[in-house]
């Protein structure tokens, strides 16, 4: 159901725990999705993928989801400097965390993220959760042009 | 917070302080005037004395003068002490008895004179015969007298008074005599009419003697009235240091329960937050155990065979059991640490709307135990709303759970009722299941307490999160018989902030 646009869409998923970014590929894999997934586990390595990337290759991912608590720099950091940088601040940023804490998703909203999203539980509502997230912004949502 | 209890030792002991010196105060109040009213009495009694001394004397030197005056005066024989008056012109003044001897009348001015200063060794006090119109010079009034002799003739005939002669006290008295027919043998001649105040008689009582005894008695008093005094002072002064040792003490233990109970509220608040963030961290590992049990799960699906496989099904069944388990546990942890706080604001809730709220929450589980709630009319509460919900589907959940009758057949009811109660709300959750026996009632709010064993979905921390919202309010909750003999639990929740 969510294959209906030609091109892929490029999604980066900013996540420190593999076993999670595993779970991400597999709810992805599962809803069928037309997409690309590029992983990075931290902050600081998202933002020299999106700045090289823009560089060299001039395409930018349609969407980011990105988890709160890693390493080196944290999501709430990355969030900062991808919405302070000019180049990258009109990515939508989807922030997929294990929290619930009030303070973080009223944290995250004033530094700009376009969503905030619990990671569920249940494997299944997990699918339904990344199902519905991916058909909000393939195919509901009309995206700013890549650069 | 070290100098505010400083500044409130100091003020407790001024209080202390100022306390003791008004017992002090009163205490010298008292012994003062007790002195006081001692030396007073002591001296009115002296005083009395004087007065009935001095009327003593006063009548006898009056009765003497009389006697005289009735006589019309008195013939004694002239001696060198005794010369015939000067001032005393009356025929027959001087005569002569047939063998010679020579007398002369004596009048009672002359007679009164010579007994007074003959015999003042003997009279002790010093009595003067006196006139504003004087025949002798020598019995000139002294000024007291002077002025007592001029009220006389205002009509008064007899004044008593304290007075100083020579700079000593005295109790002087006069009295007026006034001209009889016998006076004017002498007194004619001055203009005098039976019936005027010729003069007066004085006496004067020194008060030196009986201020003296009064003095004596009092010097007597002195020493028990000082000892008394002193100790009074000792006592008081005893009973403050004792006072001022107690609140020492007192205070000293009071800092240090306050010292060892900061410690125990920051020890608890580390506690607190080292649960909070390790049940935060455990999270994340369960919730990923979840999510693989189940991936596996799907995973097996392509293989029928090795999925029908005793040793892989049992396992696997664990896996999922203890995976959500773990989760119930982890989640019930959170809520356990987070129900002492409110969550949102903390105001007049409406039970009512808040219980149905809840209802409504837990209609699935309404509808699978075919549950019956009756709800009467509740009052209000002072809570969060958030919170308050919490309580009523945790018990209700409860009452689902345990609270089925023994009759399978029999439709479980559940009953929700409350009232007010002075400055506090009171709510009632019953139920017509078996009951809970008087000696697990209060296990039941302990953590990870329940009385079914493990499953049901349930960690059995239900109550103790009701518990621990309950009396975050300062409120109270237990268990009692519910009127059908099931179970029923009873939370209080006081206003305030």
């Amino acid at each position: 159901m969510l294959t209906e646009n030609a091109q892929p869409f490029n999604i980066l998923l900013v996540e420190d725990e593999l076993a999670d970014a595993h779970l991400v590929r597999t709810a992805i894999r599962e809803c069928k999705a037309h997409c690309n997934l590029h992983h990075v586990v931290d902050g600081l390595e998202a933002l020299a993928f999106l700045r090289r990337e823009g560089d060299r290759y001039g395409s930018q991912p349609d969407l980011i989801l990105l988890d709160l608590n890693m390493p080196r720099m944290n999501g709430r950091e990355f969030l900062a400097a991808v919405k302070a940088d000019q180049s990258l601040a009109s990515i939508p940023v989807v922030v997929l965390t294990t929290s619930d804490a009030e303070r973080d998703v009223a944290t995250v909203y004033k530094l700009g993220a376009a969503g905030f999203v619990t990671k569920p539980v249940d494997m299944r509502e997990f699918i339904e959760a990344m199902e519905n997230l991916l058909g909000y912004w393939l195919t509901l949502t009309r995206l700013p042009k890549r650069e | 917070m070290g100098k505010t209890t400083t500044q409130n030792e100091g003020s407790n002991f001024s209080a202390l302080y100022r306390a003791t010196a008004a017992a002090v105060l009163v205490w010298i109040a008292s012994i003062g005037g007790f002195l006081f009213w001692d030396i007073h009495v002591a001296k009115e009694h002296a005083e009395n004395l004087a007065r009935q001394e001095v009327r003593v004397r006063f009548n006898k030197d009056m009765a003497f003068r009389s006697w005289v005056t009735s006589h019309g005066g008195v013939y004694v024989p002239v001696d060198e002490h005794t010369r015939p008056n000067p001032y005393l012109n009356v025929p027959e003044r001087d005569i002569e008895t047939r063998s010679g001897k020579k007398l002369t009348l004596m009048n009672p001015a002359y007679v009164m004179r010579q007994v007074m200063v003959d015999f003042a060794g003997q009279y002790g006090v010093p009595g003067h015969l006196t006139s504003l119109k004087l025949m002798n010079p020598a019995n000139a009034p002294d000024e007291w007298e002077r002025g007592a002799l001029l009220r006389f003739e205002q009509g008064e005939r007899e004044i008593a008074e304290f007075a100083e002669i020579n700079g000593q006290p005295y109790l002087r008295q006069i009295g007026a005599f006034v001209v009889e027919p016998g006076c004017l043998k002498c007194h004619a001649e001055q203009g005098y009419k039976v019936g005027d105040v010729r003069g007066g008689i004085s006496i004067s009582v020194p008060m030196q003697p009986f201020l003296d005894n009064v003095y004596r008695d009092i010097r007597k008093l002195l020493l028990p009235i000082g000892a008394i005094w002193v100790l009074g002072l000792a006592l008081i002064l005893t009973l403050m240091l004792q006072v001022r040792r107690r609140i020492e003490v007192q205070q000293a233990s009071e800092f240090s329960l306050r010292k060892s109970s900061a410690e125990i509220s920051r020890a608890n608040a580390d506690l607190t937050r080292f649960a909070d963030v390790a049940a935060h961290h455990l999270m994340e590992p369960t919730r990923r155990l979840s999510s693989y049990t189940q991936l596996l799960e799907r995973g097996l699906a392509a293989y029928p065979e090795v999925k029908a496989d005793q040793d892989v099904q049992e396992p696997l069944q664990y896996l999922q059991r203890d995976a959500g388990r773990l989760r119930t546990l982890v989640r019930d942890i959170q809520l356990y640490l987070a129900a002492d706080q409110p969550r949102g604001e903390v105001r007049r809730e409406d039970a009512n709307l808040v219980l149905a709220n809840a209802t409504q929450r837990l209609s699935a589980q309404v509808q699978q135990a075919r549950a019956v709630i009756s709800a009467e009319p509740l009052p209000p509460a002072i809570i969060d709303s958030q919170r308050l919900m919490d309580l009523f589907v945790i018990l209700l959940d409860n009452a689902f759970k345990h609270g089925r009758p023994l009759n399978e057949q029999a439709v479980p009811q559940i009953g929700v009722s409350g009232e007010r109660d002075g400055t506090l709300s009171r709510y009632r959750v019953s139920d017509t299941g078996p009951g809970i026996p008087a000696e697990y009632r209060e296990r039941v709010f302990g953590i990870f307490e329940t009385l079914h064993g493990a499953g049901g979905g349930s960690s059995g921390i239900g109550l103790a999160i009701a518990r621990r919202i309950v009396e975050s309010r300062h409120g109270k909750i237990w268990i009692e018989d519910s009127a059908q003999g099931g179970t029923m639990v009873v939370f209080e929740l006081p206003d305030g902030e």
